[in-house]
């Protein structure tokens, strides 16, 4: 019988000896445990977007009615402000309804003048 | 009564080769666990490794190869991978792990000696030692031809006994 060269039996010995305390603590968790945690980075991702949407969403109205001298109404004045503008827009070139809107619109700087009298 | 299709048959019989796949798998895993740590990896390291190559085992074709091997080869380029993804994303976290691992050089220690191997040498004297592959199993599994594991395998005890101090 011909010994190989490559293998030394009381080298593996003194590794099985010296790895026995290194076994696994507790079964291997299965797949769909790991999984959990990737999805758990996955919503919390989408969280913080959403947050960050909807924060950049406030500071937008905010701007919006800053912009228009209008820096002072109630938030959802400014909201409401915020959505007649982008209605205006989407109806670019359809006057209908658009007196309506200028006059809520001077009706809210009128309510705006009287907080600074 | 129904005809059993050559189709149907093979169906079974894959499904069966299957079972006895990853039930071999399962059996290895110790073995497996143990060489990764041998080739340096740290225990939480080693389980993560463990666990995706056992994802790609139940995901693969049945290889022809020995389970040892295979999970050994694709747990050890999982831990790869991860590890240069810890170098990037968590430089500090691996100076840690470095720091740690220097403050054993003091101690002459086989896993420490192990870990200052070359790679091919040290995943060839794992696999050899640690997993019980042959060399042609081990030539297999990383790879290699067989006269390359043997001297390989020769050069990697060589320098584990000088540096041991035999």
């Amino acid at each position: 019988m011909t010994m190989e060269h490559d293998f030394d039996p009381e080298l593996a010995r003194r590794l099985e000896a010296r790895l026995a305390t290194y076994a696994p603590a507790s079964r291997i968790s299965p797949p769909l445990a790991r999984r959990s945690a990737r999805r758990r980075v996955i919503v919390a991702a989408l969280a913080a977007a959403l947050a960050a949407s909807a924060l950049s969403l406030g500071y937008e109205i905010n701007a919006s009615a800053e912009s228009q001298g209008l820096g002072c109404l109630h938030p959802i004045a400014k909201i409401q402000l915020f959505a007649n503008g982008i209605a205006d827009s989407v109806q670019a070139g359809d006057h209908r309804g658009v007196e309506g809107h200028d006059r809520q619109r001077h009706d809210e700087r009128d309510s705006h003048l009287a907080c600074h009298r | 009564m129904t005809a059993v299709t050559a189709g149907d048959e093979r169906d079974r019989l894959s499904v069966g080769a299957r079972e006895l796949w990853l039930e071999a798998c399962e059996a290895a895993r110790t073995k497996v666990y143990r060489g990764l740590v041998a080739m340096g990896a740290s225990s939480s390291d080693a389980e993560d490794a463990l666990q995706d190559a056992f994802e790609a085992a139940m995901r693969a074709r049945v290889p022809g190869s020995k389970p040892e091997g295979w999970l050994f080869v694709v747990a050890i380029r999982s831990w790869r991978r991860h590890r240069w993804r810890g170098r990037i994303f968590h430089p500090l976290q691996v100076a840690k792990v470095v720091a740690s691992h220097a403050d054993r050089d003091g101690e002459i220690d086989l896993l420490v000696e192990l870990a200052k191997l070359p790679g091919r040498q040290r995943a060839v004297l794992v696999a050899r030692h640690v997993l019980g592959l042959s060399q042609n199993e081990t030539a297999i599994a990383l790879g290699m031809a067989p006269g390359t594991v043997g001297s390989i395998g020769h050069r990697a005890i060589k320098t584990l006994r000088e540096r041991l101090g035999e």
